[in-house]
């Protein structure tokens, strides 16, 4: 992976592994949820970068631990120049200044107790950013509010009275008081109506622009995925399996999982559905025991032998394209 | 009677006694199944479709009532039965499947105990012939190892697996009518393209009428023959899945479909409908989508458009009467 001054994150050899209870009291053998398993990617300044992939393949953790809400594993996070991955609780609070995250369900993630302008200023509040006292205070609460179209005069009221699409203008709201430089989005539009999905997404890629943000965008939706990114990453089982500009993605993928996966879609007009042969059989394998060598053979249309034995590696395959498969490298 | 209606609601409706006023979730709705046809029901949260799927099967709990209206099901009117026969209709002629796989499954009984109950309640077969049917439906269902399968508990199974053995189970009857409630809501996409295939299968094989109820445009589209598009209550627009798609009639349809990002179009700014869904508890005056309608004029403000039927399409919008000359 090219490592300029171009990007605002680096990831190197991420890796989040959960122990798990044994159900065998005296089984002496460890084990892990691999969530995030060997992760590589990096982020330029002022791009979208998506992040696809089903469920329980990671996605939700690897945002969180470039965060650093969770301690990752092994691996090396580089943001903005500076290497974050050892760095305690402490010595992380003026980093998050330029790094914040707003979460799926906005329902779990306003503190119901709290008014929405104390919501809004919390991050500034704690990393003591604003300048003017409680005057300056309220003019930028005030100012937060306009940009992410939430009426003022609702300033007092608390979580529950604002439906789910203005609580996540509220969540947008909060994660740009302290004006950063990088926003994870983690299924910031999933818990929504379309109608309202449309309003948060517009909302999001104004702000990217006026503000010049780098959005770290984490969906399972590759609709909305394509449509906000610049960039995509493809996961599964804790793994980038394809990553890059999302016009080649979707108009050349590479790896058979994404291929299975763009095939899945459903399409207005599209009658996709009427043979009988699925396009990928089977579930997610638990990522407690992932399958051997390459963690996609069980589902995959063009394993063979050695994809079971060879864990296949990140490969840029054509420039800016990356692609961990063994048999499309074959095919080169 | 016209015999090839299945099903055939007339002026449904269907309140809810709250503390704060009574709250009308399905409002005169009418419509009709035909035999082996995909009725498809889309609409945002809140527009009623799934309270419409509940008044069939007479099972929308207090405080909520179904106050008048029709329901004809093979001729025969649903809301005057009892609760025994309804009983026996729901397992054996009707079947439901839910948007949860995980809640609507008994997690104390194995999967194959909950399909072999509906065998012997309703088809009074012994628990030998039961035990076979259900592995015959469970392989139906495209369940690999159903012989394992049947001990097992709900837990131990994913989503996608939960969701066929609630498709099995539905099955156990040969019902004739088959409602999906957000089926695939909870799965993922490519297990949701296999749960698809499988109901198209099925409605091929076994030539049963479903009524599949989403949020999800594109889902209907690859499934449904018919659609209704719901909005606060009401059915805005019915059309086949063909017309509705390639000139959609009612604004919030337009709208709707301008809203979603499309794999592969490249769009340039998504739509936006302004606004949210109206309050049923207020008082409406005039066409509930007007607040948020971009061809909104007075006249939608003032009255509420009825449903026009033209050509096999039904819409509920001023733009298609004459009042609308001299409006814009």
């Amino acid at each position: 992976m090219s490592h300029t001054s171009e990007n605002i994150l680096e990831v190197q050899g991420l890796r989040k592994w959960f122990p798990v209870k044994s159900s065998q009291l005296f089984s002496g053998e460890k084990k892990f949820v691999k969530a995030v398993d060997g992760v590589d990617l990096h982020a330029k300044y002022g791009e979208t970068l998506g992040i696809v992939g089903e469920s329980g393949c990671g996605k939700s953790t690897l945002g969180r631990t470039i965060m650093k809400l969770i301690q990752p594993t092994e691996g090396r996070i580089v943001f903005d120049g500076q290497d974050i991955t050892n760095l305690s609780d402490k010595q992380m609070r003026p980093i998050r200044r330029n790094m914040q995250i707003m979460f799926q369900d906005p329902y779990a993630s306003l503190n119901p107790r709290m008014t929405v302008a104390d919501i809004i200023a919390e991050p500034m509040d704690t990393m003591k950013t604003c300048p003017g006292g409680s005057e300056g205070r309220l003019r930028r609460i005030v100012e937060l509010m306009e940009t992410c179209g939430i009426n003022k005069a609702f300033m007092n009221r608390y979580p529950h009275e604002f439906s789910g699409g203005q609580r996540q203008r509220i969540g947008i709201a909060r994660a740009l008081s302290v004006g950063p430089k990088m926003i994870v989005c983690d299924e910031p539009v999933s818990a929504l109506d379309v109608s309202i999905q449309s309003q948060i997404i517009n909302l999001l890629v104004d702000l990217k622009k006026q503000y010049e943000l780098t959005l770290l965008f984490i969906s399972h939706d590759l609709g909305v995925v394509e449509y906000i990114s610049d960039r995509v990453a493809v996961m599964y089982l804790g793994k980038v399996v394809e990553l890059c500009d999302k016009k080649r993605l979707f108009s050349n993928p590479q790896h058979p999982y994404t291929k299975a996966l763009l095939s899945s879609i459903p399409e207005i007009g599209g009658k996709k559905f009427q043979d009988e042969r699925p396009a990928l059989e089977g579930d997610i394998p638990s990522p407690v025991n992932p399958p051997s060598g390459c963690t996609f053979h069980t589902r995959c249309p063009m394993a063979c032998e050695d994809c079971k034995r060879i864990v296949p590696q990140l490969i840029e395959k054509e420039p800016g394209h990356y692609v961990s498969c063994i048999r499309v490298n074959d095919g080169k | 009677m016209d015999n090839q209606k299945l099903l055939d609601v007339q002026d449904l409706v269907t309140q809810f006694k709250l503390d704060d006023g009574i709250l009308t979730a399905v409002d005169h709705v009418s419509f009709s199944i035909d035999r082996g046809e995909t009725l498809g029901v889309v609409g945002e949260s809140g527009c009623g479709k799934s309270v419409t799927a509940f008044s069939i099967l007479n099972l929308v709990a207090p405080p909520g009532k179904v106050v008048s209206g029709k329901i004809l099901f093979d001729g025969e009117n649903l809301l005057e039965k009892s609760k025994h026969e309804m009983k026996k209709i729901r397992g054996e002629r009707i079947s439901m499947i839910f948007q949860e796989p995980m809640t609507s499954l008994n997690p104390v009984y194995t999967v194959g105990n909950q399909i072999d109950e509906t065998l012997r309640i309703h088809k009074g077969l012994s628990r030998h012939e039961a035990k076979k049917k259900t592995i015959e439906l469970l392989q139906l269902v495209n369940i690999p190892l159903p012989e394992q399968r049947y001990r097992e508990y709900p837990h131990q199974l994913s989503g996608g697996m939960r969701q066929r053995v609630m498709i099995a189970m539905a099955l156990a009857c040969d019902p004739q009518l088959l409602i999906c409630d957000e089926p695939t809501t909870a799965l993922d996409v490519t297990v949701q393209a296999q749960i698809l295939k499988l109901i198209n299968k099925l409605k091929r094989q076994l030539g049963m009428s479903v009524m599949l109820i989403t949020h999800d445009l594109a889902v209907i589209s690859e499934v449904a023959d018919r659609i209704i598009v719901m909005y606060a209550g009401r059915i805005v627009e019915e059309a086949t899945e063909s017309a509705l798609f390639e000139k959609p009639l009612h604004p919030y349809t337009e709208a709707l479909l301008k809203s979603i990002p499309h794999v592969g179009k490249g769009q340039d700014k998504l739509y936006m409908i302004e606004g949210m869904v109206p309050n049923l508890l207020k008082k409406h005056e005039g066409c509930l989508f007007a607040p948020r309608c971009e061809y909104a004029t007075d006249l939608c403000r003032q009255s509420e458009p009825e449903l026009l039927e033209e050509n096999g399409r039904k819409v509920r919008c001023h733009k298609y009467t004459s009042k609308w000359e001299g409006q814009r």
